[in-house]
């Protein structure tokens, strides 16, 4: 027997697909329960408990497949007075994903997706509304089980292989996000314009220490794959969309009403284009219509 | 991580949830101190155990193999695999040094310190354990 045949023999093992929900209910009863006993506790007591919860919490994350102590994109959206769209977290079109990745000293774990219209509390984007949307729930932890007390300096974007990043990001697809920190971990709930037009194509949801995404932080490959750049601290998630529910044509007139071009650049192209910048070009006429051009490094 | 150290004594998943279920209220309710979250990733690893050995006692007590109350719907039992029968068929005491070992991937030390007995013993657990296991899937075979 070898290490692998024996992973595969528990990776076999099939486990309730809804464990982590159950488990989760049972524990968020449990600890509004508890909550309520605090109130009369002194405030030492409090503090403890919420730094052993966050511990707990961080440490499941690394230890066990299903964290099962953190809040579920429903109850999410339930703190941020969202019902509707609390409904529809739980309903069948919603994505459950849970999917974790490190990023510097954070742990950041996409928990789930749903996109739809009329989900949430209509808002004004540079004067328009934009009903068809989509939402994510993702939460960021430090990744050493510390509680994290304040928010981290990260931003947030959906980016999709194929269209340049500067074009179709959080900044051009009228974002909002709304977050709070309970039990030493940042919940955030993030909604843009419906990503679900884009589904023929890889949809990202970066997490990264920067600001609006250009080539500085991101690359683009000759195919349109989108890549952090090495020396950016962050985390790159696919979202799992339906490439049925792909629209082209909304997609393709969504990107043209940007005004930004669109057609990703590779690293070569960019260093082309540069190298274009970088030049001087001067014409010289003689008077007979014959015309000389000077092309130099610019000064 | 937990269900499949759970696993190692129980046949069932359903019994395995349900113990990783009750450890976690257990973290909420006694609220254990813990030094750091080593501390209390030791601390859950081994009351899975202790608690999945508990259950697998308990059902042994009552003479009624836990496979037999997992019957699925269609009235059948599914074919477990070779090697999870045989561990889970270990003593108690080998089968956590072997799992932490072979599927988690920790080192004798690091299992040491999760378990909290001497390396010498984590060394020769895994040892005998593996030599057990070894024969228990050649009497499979065989």
């Amino acid at each position: 027997m070898n290490r692998q045949d024996y992973r595969a023999a528990f990776d076999a093992v099939d486990f309730s697909p809804d464990f982590e929900e159950r488990t989760l209910q049972k524990l968020a009863a449990m600890r509004q329960a508890s909550e309520k006993e605090q109130i009369i506790m002194p405030m030492n007591r409090v503090k403890k408990t919420s730094l052993l919860v966050a511990a707990a919490v961080a440490l499941l994350a690394v230890t066990v497949s299903a964290a099962v102590l953190w809040l579920t994109p429903a109850q999410v959206a339930d703190r941020v007075e969202e019902p509707l769209l609390a409904e529809a977290f739980q309903g069948e079109d919603a994505i459950v994903l849970y999917e974790s990745l490190t990023a510097g000293d954070y742990q950041i774990t996409l928990a789930g997706m749903v996109s739809g219209e009329d989900l949430s509390v209509p808002t004004d984007y540079n004067g328009e509304i934009i009903n068809d949307r989509t939402y994510a729930v993702f939460r960021v932890a430090r990744a050493d089980g510390a509680p994290l007390t304040d928010y981290p300096n990260l931003s947030y974007s959906p980016l999709v292989d194929g269209y340049h990043v500067r074009c179709v990001n959080a900044w051009t697809l009228g974002t909002t996000t709304q977050q709070f920190i309970e039990d030493g971990v940042i919940y955030c709930l993030f909604d843009c314009r419906n990503l679900e037009m884009f589904a023929d194509h890889p949809v990202r949801f970066a997490i990264y220490e920067g600001g609006v995404p250009n080539t500085d932080l991101f690359s683009m490959a000759e195919d349109g794959t989108i890549s952090l750049r090495e020396s950016v601290v962050g985390a790159l998630f696919t979202l799992p969309l339906d490439a049925r529910t792909a629209d082209p044509d909304a997609a393709r007139d969504f990107v043209e009403s940007t005004g930004i071009p669109w057609e990703p650049m590779t690293d070569a192209q960019l260093a082309a284009q540069e190298a274009d910048e970088d030049l001087e070009v001067e014409k010289f006429a003689d008077g007979e219509g014959n015309q000389t051009f000077l092309i130099q490094e610019a000064s | 991580m937990l269900l499949r150290i759970a696993m190692t004594r129980l046949s069932s998943p359903a019994d395995a949830e349900d113990v990783v279920q009750e450890v976690f209220l257990k973290l909420l309710t006694a609220r254990p101190h813990f030094r750091d979250p080593e501390h209390e990733k030791a601390w859950l690893i081994r009351t899975t155990l202790h608690r999945a050995c508990d259950l697998a006692r308990a059902a042994e007590r009552r003479n009624l193999p836990l496979e037999t109350a997992e019957v699925l719907p269609g009235g059948e039992l599914p074919e477990p695999s070779p090697i999870l029968s045989a561990v889970q068929a270990l003593p108690a005491k080998y089968s956590a040094v072997i799992h932490l070992y072979y599927y988690e991937g920790y080192s004798i030390k690091e299992i040491s310190k999760l378990l909290q007995i001497p390396v010498p013993t984590v060394g020769t657990r895994l040892s005998r354990g593996r030599e057990r296991l070894r024969q228990l899937l050649k009497e499979d075979m065989e």
